[in-house]
């Protein structure tokens, strides 16, 4: 019985000795690997950092060289090396983008937006690939979320170009009033900058507004005398808005400035329109005796367009108003040259002359197609009077 | 109890005793009424855990830890060996695509033929020859040969994954750890699991996959013991693997949302579509593998770099993505970053490239692959459906991600894992219904098509016969219910006195013509227990009465008192047949006892009834 006990206990000694040997050399070797795997894998992410640098440097290269494609590969190269680097992930973004791989390009932004749903950058780059892809709804919304998000830098800068930006598609989409808020909030924010004021101008033209359009360029006139574009804009906006004399005094100051010979042209087409549109002013403001002799040219233009008019074969609705327009023409000038004269000493004889002018006109605008020369100036004439009388719109 | 250390098996000579894994042990004899199974307390052998209990929980960890680190090494290995040997951006139309795989083969078949004879295969199977043909023994050479081997393969740009190798060198380690400790044949065999779980964790970067593919694909069955161990050295070798490569999943996934039914139908699609292409991959490879080994010799040894130049003619002649493991194009396939067209392309020549690669014998995984394939299958999925559905607004990524169980449950056949896996590697919950349903519908179809998987029939081709999981999981287990008999037997009461109980077992006993005499009698005693005595053993006791020799025996001494404390075991209807086969060496009779009314029987069962119901079967 003795024998056995020590024998057990002899055995037992062992089995411990064994299993605590056994414990020390697996501790062992756990640190031994341990510490040789990492020195290894220092090394290996060290050399994986050097070759994710290397190409995302060619990346980066390529993309300022405007080769994105190339940009692509190098940039995807980087990210199998370092794929969690975010500044490489948007440059691979960018240039898929810039590669025309849309899809791709929206989908990297997508990953990067579900990490950081508030980055003005990201949520511009989303729009601007929704943009692309038609899904205007959704771009405006990444714009929105683009103006509130965050950004680096200067945000006020960045929000507003932003917001310059969303203003474009909504213009796009015919949204004329959702983007002239856009404008006004842009433009309340707005610095004495005569190129912000130019694109706030354009913006406000292109929603119709053309009011605002002015005064805006003439504030980057203020600011910038000879800027073209302003000039140029500005005296078509004043010709528009009916006030001819601004607009010749623009469009001459526009040419001043030696434009190229394709808009020179153009220009001096708009600047002779508005000199002969003065010419052919029907309005009040101006001498009575003055105003006659526009009367009386204005009469034999609008008459001889009529007549001519009338002589075509027309289905056009406003055919009949034609024959009420000679028949109106010819008790106005029944009793000759003299009783036309003394018609036209009454300021409201000429009123009623100048409506019958304008009427002719539109009616003959109608029924035979657009006018030119000196028809189409008479018609500007009466759009822009109707325009003056009726209130703005969008 | 003294213990003697057991002997540990020479590692160049593996054990050849075939051992059957899931003989169940005998149980210690009763001694007390007990839940079958559920060992009692009073037995003072189960009072402590055994040394080897112990022993087996530490080393899960030790084999958790070293196999992280040895599967750190070996992504390691992989990743410099692909940029040393392909480039750092490999690219169409570079000449190094062809000569690398095909230089790298011709080096793998001379090491293989000349120092690593065992190293070819993915690395499944050898685990589970390991487990259930060699006692857990897998050599070292094996191992080391198995990393570098592999490493060198799927560097080089053979279409192979490091997954399988992972869970081989995992394995190895456990086995070798086991081997040096000095573990008995039981916990050795046991331990090849636990090693390959920890080898996959750690490749996967995901616990619970590597722990159900081991329980589904290798062992084949739920055992707490081994749970315990296997959830340790998976949980540890993935907090090494993590330490290492961070905490974040294998790939980038993008926001993934089910926000209308009817996309289910698209999954439901994909699931076809991959039930489809895992019959087309398994076909490739039943077809090619032993073609490819019925070669001769000289072939063989050739076979790995004409595999690697025809795989790198498909990387230089346009798609270097199916080279290697291809973990960036299922990242980049996840992003959508590849066209319809494209993805279709992929998908085949990788189909063909790891065909190719694994058929010519080079070690390495079909994991990876399998992966990759499902991941192109499940992206142009998605892609069709933005093009002619574009009202459906799942992402390509969510199809891809899918499109990798699809693969996974219908190719591997592992249908659980495959749920899980994706469950893991996406971190997303919300995926689970449409993983789920591709799932089951890949794997069903698959299991039409193709009745046999694809590891079974690669260990048919070997001339092997390892259990197959497939129809383990799908065998009818006998229970008690199915062989019990309506109690029968003459019941006496544990509280009657002797002399009372010897007049009524006269009774009972009483020779009848038109009735064969009881076998047993069943005593029902306090607490709702039961003893099942054979007639004699009765007859003996009450002898006693009159016997001078047991004068403390009186008539007034009540029954269950002269029965000493055992009891027959308590049995439940629905409990495994199988085990009760131990409780008749013990008993004439086993009492099945009901599990809502205490003390109530459902029946008896008896040898030859459990005999006769398994020779109905």
């Amino acid at each position: 019985m003795g024998s056995a006990t020590t024998e057990t206990v002899s055995s037992k000694r062992t089995l411990i000795v064994h299993d605590g040997l056994a414990f020390v050399s697996l501790v062992a070797v756990s640190f031994a690997l341990f510490a040789v795997t990492w020195f290894l894998f220092r090394s290996f992410e060290s050399h994986r950092v050097d070759l994710a640098v290397r190409w995302a440097q060619r990346g980066r290269t390529a993309l300022q060289q405007d080769r994105p494609e190339e940009a692509v590969a190098a940039l995807r190269t980087a990210l199998s090396y370092a794929p969690d680097n975010e500044p490489d992930q948007l440059l691979l973004a960018q240039a898929l983008a810039r590669a025309g791989h849309t899809e791709e390009a929206a989908n990297y932004f997508l990953n990067l937006w579900d990490v950081r749903p508030g980055d003005g950058f990201i949520n511009l780059q989303l729009a601007r690939l929704a943009r692309q892809k038609g899904e205007r709804k959704d771009a405006v919304e990444y714009y929105r979320a683009s103006v509130f998000g965050s950004w680096e830098g200067d945000g006020v800068v960045r929000r507003r170009a932003v917001r310059l930006e969303l203003v474009t598609l909504l213009i796009e989409m015919q949204q004329f009033a959702q983007a002239k808020d856009e404008l006004f909030v842009i433009a309340g924010n707005a610095p004495a900058d005569e190129q912000l004021n130019i694109r706030i101008a354009s913006g406000f033209a292109a929603i119709g507004d053309f009011t605002d359009a002015l005064n805006f360029d003439e504030k980057a006139l203020t600011a910038e005398p000879r800027n073209l574009e302003a000039l140029e804009r500005a005296g078509q906006l004043a010709y528009r808005l009916g006030d001819f004399p601004r607009s010749e005094h623009l469009l001459e100051r526009a040419l001043a400035q030696k434009p190229p010979q394709s808009e020179a042209a153009l220009l001096q087409t708009q600047l002779q329109n508005a000199r002969r549109v003065q010419e052919l002013n029907l309005t009040r403001d101006q001498p009575a005796l003055q105003r006659e002799d526009h009367i009386l040219l204005a009469s034999k233009i609008a008459q001889a367009r009529l007549q001519s008019c009338s002589q075509q074969p027309s289905s056009s609705p406003a055919a009949p108003q034609l024959k009420q327009l000679t028949d109106a023409w010819t008790a106005a000038t029944q009793g000759g040259r003299a009783h036309v004269r003394d018609l036209l000493e009454n300021a409201a004889a000429q009123d009623n002359w100048t409506a019958l002018i304008l009427q002719t006109e539109q009616a003959t605008a109608q029924a035979c197609g657009g006018p030119t020369g000196d028809d189409a100036l008479l018609l500007t004439l009466a759009t822009s009077a109707s325009t003056t009388s009726a209130p703005g719109k969008d | 109890m003294p213990e003697t250390v057991p002997q540990p098996v020479r590692e160049t000579e593996p054990v050849q005793e075939t051992i059957s894994p899931v003989s169940p042990p005998i149980p210690p004899p009763v001694q007390a009424a007990t839940i079958a199974g559920v060992e009692p307390h009073a037995n003072p052998e189960y009072t402590a855990p055994q040394r080897e209990e112990r022993l087996f929980l530490l080393l899960s960890i030790f084999i958790g830890i070293i196999s992280g680190l040895l599967v750190v090494s070996f992504r390691m290995a992989i990743e410099w060996l692909t940029v040393l040997l392909q480039g750092s951006a490999p690219a169409p139309h570079q000449i190094r695509l062809i000569i690398v795989p095909t230089l790298a083969g011709i080096g793998i078949a001379l090491l293989t033929r000349f120092v690593f004879p065992k190293v070819r295969g993915s690395g499944v199977n050898q685990t589970k020859a390991a487990l259930y043909i060699h006692n857990g023994y897998i050599s070292t050479r094996t191992m080391i040969g198995k990393f570098l081997l592999s490493a060198l393969a799927i560097g080089s740009g053979f279409s192979l994954g490091p997954e399988d190798p992972s869970l081989q060198i995992g394995a190895g380690v456990a086995s070798l750890i086991s081997r040096k400790v000095g573990l008995s044949r039981e916990r050795l065999r046991i331990f090849a699991p636990v090693g390959a779980a920890a080898g996959l964790a750690a490749a996967f970067n995901a616990p619970i996959s590597a722990i159900l593919f081991v329980i589904e694909e290798v062992i084949g069955q739920w055992t707490a013991g081994v749970l315990g161990s296997i959830v340790l050295a998976a949980v540890s070798s993935v907090v090494v693997a993590r330490w290492f490569w961070g905490a974040e999943p294998m790939f980038r996934i993008p926001s993934i949302a089910l926000r209308d039914p009817r996309e289910l139908m698209a999954y439901a699609v994909l699931g076809l579509v991959g039930g489809v292409a895992s019959l087309i991959f398994a076909k490739a490879l039943g077809y090619l593998r032993p073609l490819l080994r019925r070669q001769p010799e000289w072939f063989q040894m050739l076979q790995p770099a004409l595999a690697g130049l025809v795989v790198g003619g498909i990387g230089y002649f346009g798609l270097p993505q199916v080279m290697g493991a291809g973990y960036s194009s299922i990242d980049a396939a996840i992003h959508a970053q590849f066209a319809f067209k494209m993805l279709l392309l992929l998908a085949l020549f990788k189909i063909l490239a790891t065909t190719l690669s694994f058929s010519s014998g080079t070690p390495g995984g079909m994991f990876a692959p399998t992966l990759f394939v499902g991941a192109m299958l499940g992206a142009s999925v998605g892609s069709f459906e933005k093009i002619f559905f574009p009202h459906l607004t799942a992402s390509i990524g969510s199809y891809a991600l899918v499109g990798m169980g699809v693969l996974f449950a219908a190719f591997l056949r592992a249908p659980l894992t495959s749920v899980f896996m994706i469950l893991e590697i996406s971190g997303n919950y919300s995926i689970i219904l449409p993983v789920i349903l591709a799932n089951t519908i890949a794997y069903l179809l698959a299991r039409s098509l193709q009745p046999i998987p694809i590891f079974e029939l690669f260990t048919h081709q070997d001339g092997l016969y390892l259990p197959s999981m497939e129809e383990q999981r799908e065998e009818s287990t006998l229970h008690f219910e199915d062989a019990l008999l309506p109690v029968n037997l003459p019941i006496l009461q544990g509280n009657q006195s002797l002399a009372g109980a010897r007049e009524a077992f006269a009774q009972l006993v009483k020779p009848d013509e038109k009735s064969p005499p009881a076998t047993a009698i069943l005593i029902q005693c306090r607490d709702a227990a039961w003893y099942a005595a054979r007639p004699s053993e009765l007859a003996t006791l009450f002898a006693r009465l009159d016997s001078p020799d047991a004068p403390e025996t009186t008539g007034d001494t009540l029954l269950e008192a002269s029965l000493g404390p055992e009891r027959t075991p308590l049995i439940f209807p629905d409990q495994p047949l199988s085990t009760a086969l131990p409780y008749f060496r013990r008993w004439p009779v086993v009492p099945i006892s009901n599990r809502a009314t205490r003390g109530a029987l459902e029946g008896v069962l008896s040898l030859e009834d459990v005999l006769k119901r398994y020779q109905q079967q």
